[in-house]
């Protein structure tokens, strides 16, 4: 039955965000953490799911994944059986007391093994008297309700709500993943693209799909074809490229051509943050000697640490450089 | 005074502004003389307007006026002046010249007309007034040139002009204009009212003008005639100035035109050769010229002022500033001269205005010079009102000769006076500072326009029509009709073809000078450089194009996949197959109890068997509920009690292991926190101690209940006793203890084994106190509580009821007790929500002392300051169970849901959640009904030749029996991307691990493998060693010592790192930390196959100071001297206070308010730990 809803519903959306346009329904769909996703998917079958929270960057398919595992669960009855509160909703001591709690004693016929369930998205941003005062809720109706959370840090989440659940945490989507959805994406689409734009679009991104989609979709309704420089259009950063000439350059030890780079950056108005941001990230994938690229991410985090004390100006970024060539004529 | 000011200032103004002109670049003579040109334009066109018949349109006129009179107004003050002090002059040059020229003096008055109000009626007045004006311009011209030979034949006849005209139509003009007034104002007979007013006070300003009228008298008739040849003497002078001007002027915009003339064609070529044409006009322009100056001077002065302001206060300052510029030019001293003869203006006025009325009647003369005394008082009486307001002399001058002029000839009954002030305020207000700023030019065209037009149109402006202040009783006469007439027809013609036209001219010409010229000058001190752009391109370049075309180069050559993400080529190729998961349900296993057997010799000091007949027993039951439940619906009879045990194993007596997971719900409907949490005090495995505390307690109730029912007679006295006797000291029992250490399980387990009814208060429900008295008031005042079968109403009994859904009834249903004890349980009490649950705590308290009943109260937090009390008296504390025990009952529980679990990843998750085992279970349910191990095949091979050398022995497998490997694996390691060490880098697991890491070093090894000795001593690698090995490539030393600069590098950057709690993205600098991190571990150490501790978090050391505001505490010395001794000792005290009384003190919202932590979850926990440091300290030192 969910496989069938799916593409209906796909076929539906054509007007919406890709976000919501390609939004996993079903656990294959779900692009990374696959070991847990594949686990959830076990007890979308079989049942008696223990609480669970989700924990985990923005984009990595937390609420997604909950809402597969609750959909396909509970399947028609997911109107009844399903309260899905986030953070848009109040959630106050006063709701969890009554509105959770009155849905937490509703009989509502389940096949065995299935029970009802809250969702609370984003429950980090829920205060903390209203987790506690959850607590014992979500221990007293276990056997009818059970819960699902997702926040982004688990450390919000106070130690008794964290005591009842399994802490599920979810990483940050490696470049292949979002890649190859990307790729999915662009082939329903049928977008013109190349392999520099697709690469642009996950190195901006970092791990989060939603912002990979969302900067796909603006690429593809701004420029049509995703290419490199299109998508660096889109999402104006320090290009990588540059930066890495630029390193490539510090690791020649060729301090003129290097500056002339990162103060051309520099008239074109990134900020500073951007900039080092980028540099690290460029030079994580540096193709130089691992020891040098280990004093390259030294020099790059004690100019970081600058940065964000204050002294974001351009003779920071250009001692950076000079300090880069010195490492490389030592080493 | 006054006036010798603006005269003089006048001639400096025209003196300094005439070289400027000459001597200024030809752009800024342009933009300078613009507005003297359109005004040069003026004489020729007024002929046009006279003769333009009056249409309709008068009202559309009146419009053009209404707009243009704000500006001109100001500017007609200024001419009012300078013409009055001309008058003056004129008057002076009178007494010897002909009475023709009389009649254009008397102008004056006129002029002084102008200040009426705005009324609709009124604005033709003002036009009148600007008419009347340009006459007394001409008048003045006239006077002046008179005793001069004029420099232009055409002043003669333009001299005889208005003063044969005049007499006609003057008083037709006037009375008009008067009696627009009185219609719009109504007759207030205020002059004369003023004209009687009593002595008035006297200033020391009009004192000294008293003075210096009195002074000029004496000297005045001989010195005059003396006077006026000097006067005469600098008037030519003047003139000969002036006629030298011109010919500046005629040189200058003659070269201004042909400048203009490449700009705006050949528009200005005929006003050029008017200017040219008659030197009279040249004059006349020069001398509007010079009232335009001024005015824009006095306009500029105007603005520096605030819009709304005294009266007088503008003329005054501007005249204070005149007198500045004045005075070092009137070093000459025949000027001098001629000012100190100037300086008597009352006196000269007097005999202006004894001329004038001889210009008009000379019969009347004789009679008006009797009247000078005369008016000479009135003036006083007039003046002297007037003065108060005034803020200087000179206005109330200026303003009281416009009056006694007035009141000399007007023949209508208004005094001036009013309706001069008023118009003047009027001014005031109406002229805004931007306006007066910038005139537009069509503005002061419309301006110099309407000045001519009237002037010539109705040239029946004469000094006659002035308001005679003693002359108001007599009847007005009656206006001329023919006038009248034209009058209206005047007012009804719209604007004349001629001034459309030329309106329209200047308008196109402004268009074209707006458009030929920029309105911004392009020499730009900012920005310059952006204008060049746009210029040059029209939209807007993208910045990402603009960095193409430099970075073309680099960007052009394709990228190599994976040159900037980790994303390799073959992702590119296809989007990868993701293997279906595949989920086949966990093997049963047979043997468990020979697993358990072999476990046993393990398991030392663990209750093996008794653990594993508990969970054989708890699985069969739920494994035979869900069975019999694939054919029947769901009942309640799952709960373990005594009898029920026994009965199950006296069914199950004779199978072992046969019991099979339902088909329908194969991993049950309960989470294994329920499944196998322990019903009966046996069941209890872990934490035993407290628990038997817990029994303790609860046998004494129990046991009194039990006696009480072997002696029913002594039922309620017996009753009473005990309940006094223990109530006063140990009703109320506190559990303590870490969260999930098994306070609330212990308690239900007892009360199912004890036979109590548990009425459960906790955060989940509304409990406030009155709400919590109130149900709770039966339960706590009686010893039993009704039976369930026959519960009537009451409240506790519906909380009951909810009780029994959690399945804890136990026990309801057997007969031989049908009375079941009740038992309070307020679950965590250490939470009060001070706004919703007012009264908690007391009600906490009433119950605590009014019970009798057991109160066990739950708390987690053992500083909870309203708790203190009660936790002195009776407390059970709770600690978390022994990781040791709770891996080797997981493992068992792990064994009976078929997935039997290595010990080590047990503990290690058991360590890595905190000593938590709810959540433990949970995630052991997770991993468990979930298949386990992924990939079991593997992992089967995998693991037996992999056997690292592990803290505690593994577990004996029996032959197809796999034991699962990877529980810690999964809750621990990232899934997508691998690290070696975990990503947000703690430094304090990283300390800890440093050794291992360090052990399984092949970086630090390999070099020393010729060494042989010094594999034992890694560490602490000597520096004469290292100095000895220097030849290699990288010496242990050195790589162990740039590995600590970067672990070093990197603690700085996580430093850094302030909030870790507000952010939704891992920081930069912590993904930087760990990439440092990581690499220094991979490449400087190369370490593989190390085991990273992940649980052993070592104590954290507190800082009391690290939790106050930030802002307070900039040095670190005052941090640690100061600061951190108070906050203990306030701690200290306030622990201590906490336990007298349970109210919170103001120390404590102190410190509450100082935190850094929300307010709500705001304890004493901190500082009682930092306290405790101490404490523990102490007996160390003694």
């Amino acid at each position: 039955m969910p496989e069938d809803t799916g593409i209906v519903v796909v076929d539906k959306r054509n007007n919406l965000p890709w976000i919501e346009k390609y939004r996993p329904v079903k656990f294959d769909e779900i692009v990374g953490n696959e070991d847990t996703v594949a686990r959830l998917s076990v007890f979308s079958t079989q049942g008696n799911s223990p609480n669970i929270i989700i924990a985990g960057p923005p984009g990595v398919g937390k609420t997604t994944t909950i809402q597969c595992l609750a959909r396909i669960l509970l399947g028609d009855s997911y109107k009844d059986a399903v309260l899905e509160l986030n953070a848009s909703n109040e959630r106050g001591i006063d709701v969890v007391r009554n509105k959770i709690k009155m849905f937490a004693q509703q009989k509502v016929t389940l096949p065995r093994g299935r029970h009802k369930i809250v969702i609370l998205d984003e429950a980090d941003s829920m205060t903390e008297g209203a987790q506690q005062s959850l607590r014992r809720t979500m221990e007293i109706y276990s056997n009818t309700t059970r819960f699902a959370l997702a926040c982004n840090t688990s450390e919000k989440i106070i130690e008794p709500i964290q005591s009842r659940c399994a802490m599920l945490r979810f990483s940050k989507l490696s470049d292949a993943q979002v890649l190859a959805k990307l790729i999915e994406v662009c082939q329903l689409e049928q977008l013109k693209y190349d392999e520099d734009g697709l690469e642009a679009i996950v190195f901006t991104a970092q791990g989060d799909m939603r912002q990979a989609l969302n900067n796909l979709q603006s690429t593809a309704q701004g420029f049509g074809e995703i290419t490199g420089a299109n998508v660096f259009k889109v999402c104006d950063e320090p290009h990588p490229m540059l930066l890495q000439d630029m390193l490539q350059h510090c690791a020649s030890n060729d301090i003129h051509k290097a500056y002339k780079i990162l103060a051309k950056l520099w008239r074109l108005g990134y900020a500073p943050e951007d900039i080092i941001g980028n540099i690290f990230r460029v030079c994580k994938r540096l193709n130089v000697d691992e020891q040098l690229k280990l004093n390259f991410i030294r020099e790059i985090g004690i100019t970081h640490m600058k940065i964000v004390d204050g002294c974001n100006s351009l003779l920071q970024l250009t001692s950076l450089l000079a300090r880069l060539c010195m490492t490389a004529e030592s080493h | 005074m006054t006036d010798v000011n603006c005269l003089t200032s006048e001639q400096t103004t025209t003196t300094t502004t005439t070289p400027t002109t000459t001597t200024t670049t030809a752009e800024e003579a342009a933009n300078y003389t613009t507005p003297t040109k359109n005004v040069l334009e003026q004489p020729p066109t007024s002929p046009f307007i006279l003769r333009a018949p009056p249409s309709a349109k008068s009202k559309l006129i009146l419009q053009n006026m209404e707009e243009v009179l704000n500006t001109v107004k100001q500017k007609h003050r200024e001419k009012h002046k300078r013409k009055r002090e001309e008058k003056r002059r004129a008057a002076l040059l009178a007494e010897q010249a002909t009475a023709v020229e009389a009649t254009n003096a008397a102008a004056v008055p006129a002029a002084a007309a102008t200040t009426t109000t705005t009324t609709p009626n009124g604005r033709h007045v003002l036009r009148e007034k600007t008419a009347r004006e340009n006459g007394l311009s001409q008048a003045k011209r006239k006077s002046n040139s008179s005793p001069v030979k004029s420099t232009t034949p055409q002043s003669s006849i333009m001299k005889a002009e208005p003063a044969s005209k005049t007499p006609a139509k003057t008083t037709n003009v006037f009375e008009l204009m008067m009696n627009a007034r009185n219609r719009s104002m109504g007759t207030n007979a205020n002059g004369q009212e003023l004209a009687e007013a009593v002595e008035p006070i006297v200033t020391p300003h009009t004192k000294r003008k008293q003075m210096l009228q009195e002074w000029n008298d004496r000297k005045g008739g001989a010195k005059r005639r003396l006077a006026d040849e000097a006067r005469g003497d600098y008037i030519e002078q003047k003139m000969e100035q002036r006629a030298k001007r011109l010919k500046k002027m005629l040189t200058q915009p003659n070269e201004l035109s042909e400048r203009k003339q490449s700009n705006s064609g050949s528009r200005e070529l005929p006003r050029v050769r008017k200017q040219t044409s008659s030197g009279q006009e040249t004059k006349e322009t020069i001398n509007i010229q010079e009232v335009q100056k001024e005015s824009t001077q006095t306009q500029t002065q105007a603005t520096s002022a605030p819009t709304k302001r005294m009266r007088g206060r503008p003329r005054t300052r501007r005249l204070s500033a005149d007198v500045e510029t004045a005075l070092p030019v009137s070093a000459d001293p025949e000027t001098l001269q001629f000012l100190s003869k100037l300086s008597s203006p009352t006196k000269k006025r007097d005999s202006l205005l004894g001329y004038f009325t001889k210009v008009d009647s000379p019969q009347n003369s004789a009679e008006r010079e009797k009247e000078k005394p005369e008016i000479k008082l009135i003036e006083e009486t007039i003046e002297t009102p007037k003065r108060r307001p005034r803020a200087s002399k000179s206005s109330s001058n200026l303003i009281v000769n416009v009056e006694e002029t007035s009141a000399t000839t007007t023949p209508s009954g208004r005094p001036r006076r009013s309706c001069a002030a008023k118009a003047r305020y009027d001014y005031d207000l109406e002229v805004s500072p931007t306006k007066a700023v910038k005139p537009s030019p069509a503005v002061e065209e419309n301006d110099s326009i309407e000045i001519i037009d009237l002037d010539n149109s109705n040239p029946a402006v004469t000094p006659k029509k002035l308001a005679p202040l003693f002359m108001r009783q007599v009847p007005k006469p009656s206006p001329d009709p023919t006038a009248l007439r034209a009058r209206q027809e005047f007012l009804h013609s719209g604007v004349p073809e001629k001034l459309k036209q030329e309106q329209q001219r200047q308008r196109s010409y402004e268009q074209y000078y707006e458009d030929s010229y920029e309105l911004f000058p392009s020499i730009a001190h900012v920005g310059s450089e952006r204008l060049e752009v746009k210029q040059a391109s029209k939209r807007l370049p993208l910045r990402a194009e603009e960095q193409q075309e430099e970075g073309a180069a680099t960007i052009a050559r394709k990228t190599r996949p994976g040159s900037i993400t980790s994303c390799t080529a073959s992702d590119f190729v296809a989007s990868r197959k993701r293997a279906p998961c595949s989920w086949t349900p966990l093997p049963q296993l047979d043997n468990k109890r020979a697993m358990v057997k072999n476990w046993k010799s393990i398991f030392d000091r663990f209750p093996t068997f008794k653990c594993y007949n508990q969970m054989r027993e708890k699985y069969r039951h739920f494994s035979a509920i869900d069975a019999a439940q694939d054919t029947q619906p769901m009942g309640e009879s799952f709960v373990m009690t005594r009898r029920t045990r026994r009965s199950v194993q006296q069914q199950d007596m004779g199978k072992e292991e046969d019991f099979h997971p339902p088909a329908l719900a194969p991993n049950g409907e309960l989470l294994f926190t329920e499944k196998y949490k322990p019903l009966l005090f046996e069941q209890v495995l872990v934490n035993l101690t407290p628990v038997q505390e817990l029994r303790d307690f609860l046998a004494n109730w129990s046991g009194a209940s039990a006696s009480n029912r072997n002696s029913q007679t002594l039922d309620d006295s017996s009753n009473d006793h005990d309940s006094s006797s223990m109530s006063g000291s140990c009703n109320t029992m506190v559990l303590l203890g870490p969260c999930s250490s098994g306070k609330t399980n212990a308690v239900f387990a007892l009360a199912n084994d004890m036979n109590f009814n548990v009425l459960e208060i906790n955060a989940g429900m509304r409990r406030t106190g009155k709400k919590l008295i109130q149900e709770l008031q039966e339960a706590t005042q009686s010893h039993q509580i009704r039976k369930e079968a026959k519960a009537g109403a009451a409240p506790t009994q519906q909380l009951l009821q909810k009780l029994q859904q959690n399945g804890l009834k136990a026990r309801r249903n057997q007969g031989d007790d049908d009375v079941r004890k009740s038992l309070i349980l307020i679950e965590d009490a250490d939470i009060v929500f001070d706004n919703i649950d007012a009264g908690f705590t007391d009600a906490i308290y009433t119950l605590a002392a009014s019970s009798k009943r057991p109160v066990i109260i739950v708390a987690s937090d053992p500083n909870c300051a309203h708790l203190q009390r009660l936790m002195q008296q009776n407390t059970i504390k709770f600690q978390a169970p022994n990781a040791l025990n709770i891996s080797r009952f997981l493992a068992v529980l792990a064994l009976m849901e078929n997935c039997p679990i290595e010990l080590d990843e047990l503990i290690s998750l058991y360590l890595f959640n905190n000593q938590n085992l709810r959540k433990t279970l949970m995630e052991l349910q997770f991993f468990i009904q979930s298949g386990g191990d992924a990939k079991r095949e593997q992992v089967a091979l995998a693991a037996p030749p992999s056997g690292s050398p592990s803290r505690s022995p593994r577990l004996a497998t029996l032959p197809g029996v796999q034991i699962h490997q990877r529980l810690f694996e999964f809750y621990t390691s990232a899934q997508n991307v691998q690290h070696l060490i975990p990503f947000p880098v703690d430094f304090r697991l990283l300390r800890l691990n440093l050794g291992e890491l360090l052990r399984h070093s092949t970086q630090l090894q390999s070099p020393s493998t010729p060494v042989a000795r010094r594999v034992g001593k890694r560490k602490s690698c000597s520096p004469k060693k290292a100095w000895l090995n220097k030849s290699e490539a990288q010496e242990p030393l050195q790589t162990l010592a740039s590995f600590y600069e970067q672990l070093s590098t990197a603690t700085l950057l996580d430093a850094t790192l302030e909030e870790r709690n507000d952010r939704l993205q891992p920081h930069l600098s912590e993904q930087l930390a760990h990439e440092l991190v990581e690499r220094a571990v991979g490449t400087c150490l190369a370490a593989k196959n190390y085991a990273y501790n992940l649980f052993d978090k070592p104590e954290q050391r507190f800082n009391l100071s690290d939790q106050l505001g930030s802002f307070q505490l900039r040095s670190s010395c005052a941090r640690s001297l100061d600061y951190e001794p108070a906050m203990r000792s306030i701690c200290r005290s306030e622990k201590q206070r906490a336990g007298l009384e349970r109210r919170s003190s103001r120390f404590y919202h102190y410190l509450r308010n100082h935190t850094n932590h929300n307010l709500s979850s705001f304890s004493l926990e901190l500082y009682d730990a930092a306290c405790q440091v101490l404490q523990e300290q102490a007996p160390l030192v003694e």
